[in-house]
């Protein structure tokens, strides 16, 4: 019984949740945050095992500081004031520090360059192993896993300054999934790729969501790539949540609310009067096709 | 694009000893520079620094830091030339600047910024060897239990070269897709933006470290069995070479304070320039090019 509550237990419950950045006050800080500024209001979400669930939203909507929150480093590395409670499968977010969310937690940030620390690729992948002091063959396998599963294992041997975006974005998900954490989050992880990189990486995703069970939230901007695979969308405005539903309604909400979030299939289909508005290209091809018929 | 002062891995005793033993062995030449004014004696700390470098198998990156090293030195050269009016040598009367006042150019005045900027020099050559032969991989684990709260400096102190050679590549990129009539962006500009956007990614980086697991405290040793040695951290970043370079890095800076107690470092800019070649001086300079040899490989 426990353990049936354990798996159906939110993997990520964030409830009443404010922040506001510090003001700025060394150079660093200046750097990372020239508003000085970046506030959440009021949020509120919970996320099941196994969800698959996309953050939409403006620039500056508060999407990559609700991701930060949820892997600790909003407020234990950028510092600030925040209310409110973030809980990671359990583990209270605001109390632990991102190294200890580590292994319940993932992150991916957009650029790909930043997300390496090491000099080769499987060095960097069997980092967070060897930081928590996993003995040398059991690295060795879970490295093995890990880039098998991510379509790497030729990289291994490589040294990270030999690849490409889309090759280097793919480590950093290995980096991020080798301690198996049952969230993992990601801050527009297709913004610097090609789009055959990027739809490449939305659907290895969707790939490792179904057959590894880990809880997915995807920050992004490129709505028409991402909404196929999402079973659930998530709209930011102004720091709080604006809508939460499936990828569908969103499409009619983001019509009449914020047509800045549509996606041109849909916007398409909306001038034209065709109903149900299409999550992807391919769907929108299908019923124009069926139509046509 | 890789950047020459990118680490690369190669069999040779200064990329295997331990990032303890190179800065020792790579700082003593600095230290010493820092404390001599003798042009003797800093010539002989760069030509030992860029010998052990070369032996090293770092001569990419040594020739561009050299490059560096000499424009930063002549800079510093000729502003001093231009601020400085002490010396009574007078090579040209310039006649009165705005800002500057009366401007005499003095030969004394360019053998003090000479002198300033060989010691630039050395310390760029010496971070070329540090950048090209330390694994930043081995610099991020030593750093591990004294930064370990602070993965913003074991970033900066590993990352940040390979990052800041991405983001001048694009820099450069983006600069030539501005277009023939777009006005050229300075060198200065370009360090500026540079220096900024290095360091905002190097926070994204230590952000990642953090990530990563970097703060946790380090796990405590196990035993498996007999047949399997615990493994331990500082064990494995020690090398049979450590010894080597940790003892040539002390007897340069024992030669360094005994040359300097000895009254070596004979030399003074003003009012006239006057260099000594005592005994002492030439002592210090031969054990400063000596140390070159250290890195040094027996083939075979």
């Amino acid at each position: 019984m426990a353990e049936l509550a354990t798996r159906t237990a939110p993997v990520l419950s964030i409830e009443g949740l404010t922040y506001c950045y510090p003001a700025t006050s060394t150079p660093f800080e200046r750097v990372s945050h020239p508003n000085g500024v970046g506030v959440l209001r009021d949020v509120s979400l919970s996320l099941a095992p196994g969800e698959f669930a996309l953050l939409a939203g403006r620039s500056a909507s508060g999407k990559s500081t609700l991701l930060r929150a949820a892997c600790g480093l909003v407020p234990h590395f950028h510092g600030g004031e925040i209310e409110g409670s973030v809980r990671v499968a359990g583990i209270d977010a605001i109390a632990t520090g991102p190294a200890e969310l580590a292994a319940a937690v993932g992150y991916v940030a957009q650029d790909p360059e930043t997300q390496v620390v090491s000099t080769t690729v499987s060095a960097e992948i069997a980092l967070p192993l060897e930081l928590r002091g996993a003995p040398p063959a059991s690295r060795a396998r879970a490295v093995e896993e890990v880039a098998l599963a991510l379509a790497i294992p030729q990289l291994l041997e490589r040294t990270v300054d030999t690849l490409s975006g889309g090759e280097l974005q793919r480590v950093a998900l290995a980096a991020a999934l080798v301690t198996r954490p049952k969230l993992i989050l990601l801050d527009e992880p297709t913004s610097q790729l090609d789009p055959v990189a990027g739809d490449e990486l939305i659907w290895l995703l969707r790939r490792l969501n179904e057959e590894w069970g880990v809880t997915v939230l995807l920050a992004e901007h490129r709505l028409e790539r991402c909404l196929p695979a999402a079973d659930r969308v998530i709209a930011m405005e102004g720091g709080a949540i604006a809508f939460d539903g499936a990828p569908r309604d969103f499409l009619v909400w983001a019509r009449d609310a914020d047509p800045a979030l549509e996606t041109p299939a849909a916007r398409m289909f909306s001038l034209a009067g065709i109903e149900p508005l299409p999550t992807g290209v391919r769907e929108a091809r299908r019923t124009l096709e069926g139509g046509s018929e | 694009m890789r950047s020459p002062f990118a680490y690369r891995p190669r069999p040779g005793p200064l990329q295997a000893a331990s990032p303890g033993a190179a800065v020792a062995y790579l700082g003593a030449p600095v230290a010493i520079s820092v404390r001599y004014s003798s042009p003797l004696v800093l010539l002989a700390v760069g030509a030992g620094v860029y010998l052990g470098g070369s032996l090293a198998g770092a001569g990419g990156a040594l020739r561009v830091a050299l490059r560096m090293g000499l424009t930063l030195g002549l800079l510093i050269v000729a502003v001093n030339a231009l601020v400085v009016d002490r010396g009574e040598t007078v090579l040209a009367r310039l006649g009165e600047w705005p800002l500057l006042g009366r401007v005499d150019v003095t030969a004394e005045a360019i053998a003090a910024g000479a002198v300033i900027g060989l010691r630039a020099a050395v310390a760029m050559l010496a971070f070329a060897v540090y950048s090209a032969c330390v694994d930043p991989d081995r610099v991020l684990r030593a750093l591990r239990p004294y930064a370990g709260r602070s993965a913003l400096t074991a970033t900066l102190a590993s990352r940040l070269v390979p990052v800041a050679t991405a983001d001048a590549g694009r820099l450069r990129d983006a600069t030539r897709l501005r277009g023939p009539a777009a006005a050229p962006l300075g060198r200065a500009a370009m360090a500026r933006r540079l220096l900024a956007g290095s360091l905002d990614r190097a926070v994204d980086v230590a952000a990642t470290l953090e990530l990563r697991g970097y703060g946790l405290a380090p796990p405590p040793r196990q035993t498996v069995g007999r047949s399997t040695p615990p493994e331990c951290g500082r064990c494995a970043q020690r090398s049979r070479f450590d010894r080597r370079f940790y003892t040539a890095g002390m007897l340069l800076l024992f030669v360094g304070v005994t040359g300097k107690l000895l009254g070596a470092d004979e030399f003074s800019a003003y009012p006239t320039v006057e260099v000594g070649v005592g005994a002492a001086t030439l002592a210090v300079s031969a054990a400063a090019v000596l140390a070159g040899l250290v890195p040094w490989r027996r083939r075979g």
